[in-house]
């Protein structure tokens, strides 16, 4: 053996140490874990609509703790199930459960992307489902070592998400609205109408909840303030719409009425359904329908009374629409806008999430000039112009 | 004499005196000027930086008041409102606020396609103007406001009492008067239109409103070429004011001076793009002019603003009239 002194093993060994230490972080930075590093871990698998930004080295977060990392994102071809014989591409998303207190059952527990705020990188959204109350922790009752355990991916709550629900809702509205618009009120345009806003109330609040994420002190309230008034904007306007909608299934009603006058049942139930979704009667209307309940008592008279009455409340329900048929249009109009501005904001932000920090400075669509000629011919004195600012 | 500067006979050029190499740089001069930069650079640095941060080449609206007639001006009533309100918070007392409050109520309402909304919004820009009138009896623009109310619900006579004891009582004010006017013309009273604006000119040679109504009381009695000098005295104080260009095009069209009336049009339509009625003009003068591009496209634009179906089907027959005629041009 060579004669070394001292300093030189000294020195060496911290040569050594220090190649150790830097090859540790170099595999830690690179997310390669290590044989020897390695923690106890249950490889899960999602097949997703849509990746957004995530990658292998990305979190896995529930209730917005941290419980395991994304190991792996890869197009994965699975049979198509509208067309036999046939495959399509998926997203598959493998990601690891690493926390030792986590408890999850794999039939109930679902994963979304999600986003913590809209300049952040996704992650994936775990919901860990309902277990047993006795249920060890998975990473004591899984084995590591088996096929990756698959999971039903649900819809996130990241800007994506919210467009691409509220997106096709927007299109889809704004097409039966305008359909409602030119007059043609069937009953095939009120149940798309009812299928929609349904849909859109998801999107909604939705849109709501992820935007209720952000910080509301932060310069950011320049855009989310407004987005949140579009949103409540849409929300009434959608329960302005319901509203006109419930008058507005009288017509649906006109066909029932006319089957009514066979039979009193058919009376019976018919002033029930009326008096169920009609909100807001005349006092003439619910006379109409006492008149049509109490005819129903008396089997002699009632198919005496089932035209005249029918008639009534026929002309009765078409004026109710025929009144309200201008507040339905401006309902739908607000809507419309709302809809379409909503919808153009999610995609400016997403264009350009600076805009949330320098905030957004393009007028909404609904921003009209004033109409000077207003205020001259109609003889109104003019406003007070602006005051010197202090 | 040495000129300071080099001519173009001079046999040398001058040489400055920081040039060629007999003066060298001091080595304390580029010291002295490092350490200046780097003592000056934090101190610009941070009067830069608010300039960066705002907004540029805009100066901010800070008082509620203000903001009000901004967005007002702009046409964002819902904004403008909002900041009235806000205007009333800090200063209850601030009746300018209250009474700018009242007529972008009305505004709002005039947009407002919902009867019982319009009616919300009417009846609190009326109370709000007669707390004004009941509370300060020289508020003349609320009583004036509330005597227009008067008339637009039928009762007339009371309303033309009330505007002409309001000019007894503020001889030097035009505002009554120009209500007062406003009311006759909207009576079919041309002559005595013209006589109250008149006496109101007096008062208020360049007032836009003033001359605006002089131009429609003419119009109403079939002068349109006294109607025109009116709208363009109103334009000489105001040259964006939409109502006086409208006007004046129209007028001018009905003069024959069709020329004058596209360009009218035309400088409307860059104030405001989607004005359809000075689109119909413009459509109007380009076809007396011969000038079936610029009509298609103007009839276009009113085309696209038009619900009612007699008027589209009107519009589409003068559209297939212009491109028969502009097929046979190209034939």
């Amino acid at each position: 053996m060579p004669p070394y002194s001292r300093s030189e093993i000294i020195s060496g060994l911290f040569v050594v140490l220090a190649v150790a230490v830097f090859a540790l972080f170099a595999f830690n930075i690179i997310q390669v874990d290590l044989p020897f590093t390695r923690d106890k871990a249950i490889p899960f698998t999602a097949d997703l609509d849509y990746a957004a930004t995530l990658a292998p080295g990305d979190k896995v977060i529930f209730a917005g703790k941290e419980v395991g990392t994304v190991t792996d994102i890869r197009i994965k071809a699975v049979p198509d199930p509208d067309n036999p014989g046939r495959q399509m591409q998926v997203i598959a998303a493998d990601f690891q459960i690493t926390d030792p207190t986590l408890r999850l059952d794999p039939e109930t527990a679902t994963v979304s992307v999600g986003q913590i705020g809209l300049l952040s990188r996704h992650h994936i959204e775990l919901d860990p489902g309902t277990s047993a109350a006795d249920a060890p922790p998975i990473l004591e009752s899984a084995d590591p070592s088996a096929p990756p355990i698959v999971l039903e991916a649900t819809m996130g709550s990241s800007i994506d998400a919210v467009i691409a629900q509220a997106g096709p809702a927007f299109q889809r509205i704004a097409n039966v609205l305008t359909k409602i618009d030119d007059g043609i009120l069937s009953e095939r345009n009120l149940d798309e109408v009812d299928q929609t806003l349904k849909n859109l109330e998801d999107a909604t609040a939705l849109a709501t909840a992820y935007l209720e994420q952000a910080n509301p002190d932060g310069v950011s309230a320049q855009v989310l303030q407004p987005a949140k008034q579009l949103l409540t904007r849409a929300n009434t306007a959608i329960d302005e719409l319901q509203e006109r909608l419930a008058e507005v299934t009288l017509t649906e009603a006109e066909t029932l009425l006319t089957e009514a006058t066979t039979t009193v049942k058919q009376i019976r139930e018919f002033a029930q359904r009326i008096d169920t979704e009609v909100q807001e009667r005349t006092p003439e209307f619910r006379r109409a329908l006492s008149r049509l309940s109490t005819a129903a008592e008396n089997i002699d008279n009632q198919i005496k009374s089932v035209g005249t009455d029918a008639s009534e409340v026929l002309r009765l329900s078409q004026t109710v629409l025929a009144e309200n048929r201008p507040e339905l249009a401006e309902s739908i109009r607000r809507l419309r806008r709302s809809m379409t501005e909503a919808e153009l904001l999610l995609r400016k932000v997403r264009a350009n999430p600076a805009r949330l920090i320098f905030g957004d400075d393009e007028k909404l669509f609904d921003v009209d000039q004033t109409d000077a000629g207003w205020l001259i011919r109609t003889g109104r004195a003019q406003p007070f112009e602006q005051r010197d600012e202090e | 004499m040495r000129s300071s500067t080099n001519r173009l006979d001079s046999p040398t050029p001058i040489a400055g005196p920081l040039r060629g190499p007999g003066l060298p740089r001091n080595p304390d001069q580029a010291g002295v000027a490092r350490r200046l930069l780097l003592a000056v650079a934090p101190v610009l640095s941070l009067l830069l930086l608010p300039a960066c941060i705002s907004e540029p080449g805009v100066t901010p609206i800070r008082s509620s008041f203000n903001q009000g007639v901004y967005h007002f001006q702009q046409g964002d009533y819902t904004a403008a409102a909002s900041a009235y309100r806000q205007a009333l918070r800090n200063d209850p007392d601030d009746t300018r606020a209250r009474f700018n409050l009242a007529v972008v109520l009305e505004a709002q309402a005039r947009r407002t396609a919902m009867g019982s909304e319009r009616l919300a919004l009417q009846d609190q820009a009326a109370e709000l103007y007669a707390q004004l009138a009941a509370e300060n009896a020289s508020h003349t623009r609320a009583a004036v406001s509330l005597a227009v109310l008067k008339h637009e619900s039928g009762q007339t006579d009371d309303a033309l009492a009330q505007l002409e004891s309001l000019i007894d009582a503020h001889p030097n004010d035009p505002t009554p008067a120009t209500a007062l006017a406003a009311v006759l013309i909207d009576t079919g009273n041309a002559a005595g239109a013209r006589d109250t604006l008149l006496d109101a000119r007096r008062l208020d040679p360049g007032s836009v409103t003033v001359n605006v109504l002089l131009g429609d009381a003419e119009m109403l009695a079939n002068n349109p070429a006294a109607a025109a000098t009116a709208y363009q005295t109103a334009l000489n104080t105001q040259p964006d004011n939409r109502a006086a260009l409208l006007a004046l095009a129209r007028a001018q069209l009905i003069l024959g001076e069709t020329a004058d009336a596209l360009g009218t049009a035309r400088r409307l339509l860059i104030l405001d793009p989607d004005n359809t009625p000075a689109h119909a003009l413009a459509a109007d003068a380009a076809e007396t002019l011969n000038q079936p591009e610029a009509a298609v496209f103007h009839l276009w634009r009113v085309r696209d603003a038009t619900t009612d179906p007699k008027t589209l089907a009107r519009i589409n027959n003068r559209l297939a009239g212009l491109y028969r005629g502009l097929l046979s041009e190209l034939r």
